[in-house]
């Protein structure tokens, strides 16, 4: 290892712990967002680093991109309701402090030790993937083990993200921003070059998936940042969740991949065990339809249900 | 070659860690905000400089991604913001 790589190493991991420390230490909310989205930034880096560019990938859409977005929303909520503003107060008691010193101490010690204890080379499934890929529908080791041979975990996954939506959506709703207010030219403008830019990566990322890092998650973030650009300029309309189309939208991911599941089931060989040669297709289908939920699902989480036109009535 | 690609990358953190340094100390919301935008540009050079030094073609997607998506949390901060943030 050169000094320069070292150094690189040193200087993000380091920087990582720092940022970790000021984001719970930040005396105000806003301030601990912003570092946060810093945080994440640095995190991609480091998966970067760590020779794991799908998760870089996925770290740089959701913690770098959208997560911000989301904290920043919720901040408004916070702050438009009376003192509802959380106080941040110091932990008291040097007994407290002192305990959780040792609990944190006692944590450091286990992984440590856990990461010394690691045999060599570490554990690993690559040596059951990799011989397996020819007859897998994807040529990409992680599109395969998610969307082949582990597609049911997969599955499940989506069925969750439907239900944070019911659960984010049962909390009442919060229409970002104020719908009478349009956002300026200037943004105006910059959304209208940028859109294009963003669906067309969302479908690079999506076509991608199946020989390179990339996929249906990353995809599905771009274009809700996109859908997000959207509604925060003021150039669409209004994300409206009561409105049946975008219900069956918002689902057609898990009804795509339960669709494949049950033929699949039908014709024999077990739940998502696709049939030879029919691998790549059905894999592509059930991206594509997940790249439309993903993205539905981070708008409705930011958006909420109710029609910004009717809060104004 | 990859030697001056990585010191690059290195010195491209360094400025982040500076840019850091405003995030903490602020002392207005903006001041922060655009400082966290900073970043993401930085973060797009660094990227790029890795995905060469570490032959890592993947990492221009990453950087396409922070590229697309940097402008995002500065346009929510924008229009989101009440009077008496900070």
């Amino acid at each position: 290892m050169s000094g320069v790589t070292l150094a690189l190493d040193l200087l993000l991991g380091l920087s990582l712990v720092w940022l970790a420390w000021r984001t719970l230490a930040s005396p105000t909310l806003f301030g601990a967002i912003v570092l946060f989205i810093a945080f994440g930034l640095l995190m991609a880096l480091v998966w970067a680093r760590l020779d794991a560019p799908d998760i870089a990938l996925a770290e740089a859409a959701v913690g770098a991109g959208l997560t911000g977005v989301l904290l920043l929303a919720a901040l408004a909520d916070l702050q438009q309701g009376d003192n509802l503003l959380p106080v941040r107060e110091p932990l008291r008691g040097w007994l407290l402090q002192l305990i959780l010193a040792l609990c944190a101490l006692g944590l450091f010690t286990l992984l440590t030790l856990a990461l010394l204890g690691l045999p060599s080379p570490p554990p690993s499934l690559a040596g059951q993937v990799l011989p397996r890929l020819d007859g897998a529908g994807a040529s990409h080791p992680v599109t395969a083990v998610l969307l082949d041979f582990r597609a049911w975990d997969t599955l499940l996954e989506i069925a969750v993200l439907l239900l944070a939506v019911v659960a984010a959506w049962s909390l009442g709703s919060h229409p970002h921003p104020n719908p009478r207010i349009v956002g300026s030219e200037v943004l105006q403008g910059l959304v209208r070059v940028l859109l294009p830019f963003a669906v067309l990566s969302a479908g690079y990322l999506v076509w991608r998936g199946g020989f390179a890092p990339g996929g249906a998650f990353q995809a599905g973030t771009v274009l809700a940042a996109a859908g997000i650009l959207l509604l925060l300029s003021g150039l669409g309309r209004p994300f409206n969740g009561r409105h049946w189309l975008w219900r069956a939208l918002l689902a057609s991911g898990l009804f795509i991949f339960t669709g494949v599941a049950l033929g699949t089931l039908l014709l024999g060989g077990g739940a998502l065990d696709y049939p030879a040669g029919l691998g790549y297709g059905l894999i592509l289908a059930i991206e594509l339809g997940l790249t439309l939920t993903i993205g539905l699902t981070f708008i409705a989480l930011y958006a909420g249900e109710q029609d910004a036109a009717e809060e104004r009535e | 070659m990859n030697t001056l690609l990585l010191a690059a990358a290195l010195l491209l953190l360094l400025t982040i860690l500076a840019g850091l340094w405003r995030v903490v100390r602020g002392p207005t919301a903006a001041d922060r905000m655009l400082a966290a935008q900073l970043f993401g540009t930085s973060g797009v050079g660094t990227l790029l400089l890795l995905a060469e030094a570490w032959q890592q073609p993947a990492l221009r997607d990453v950087a396409l991604i922070f590229a697309l998506l940097a402008v995002l949390a500065l346009v929510a901060f924008v229009r989101l913001r009440h009077e008496g943030a900070e």
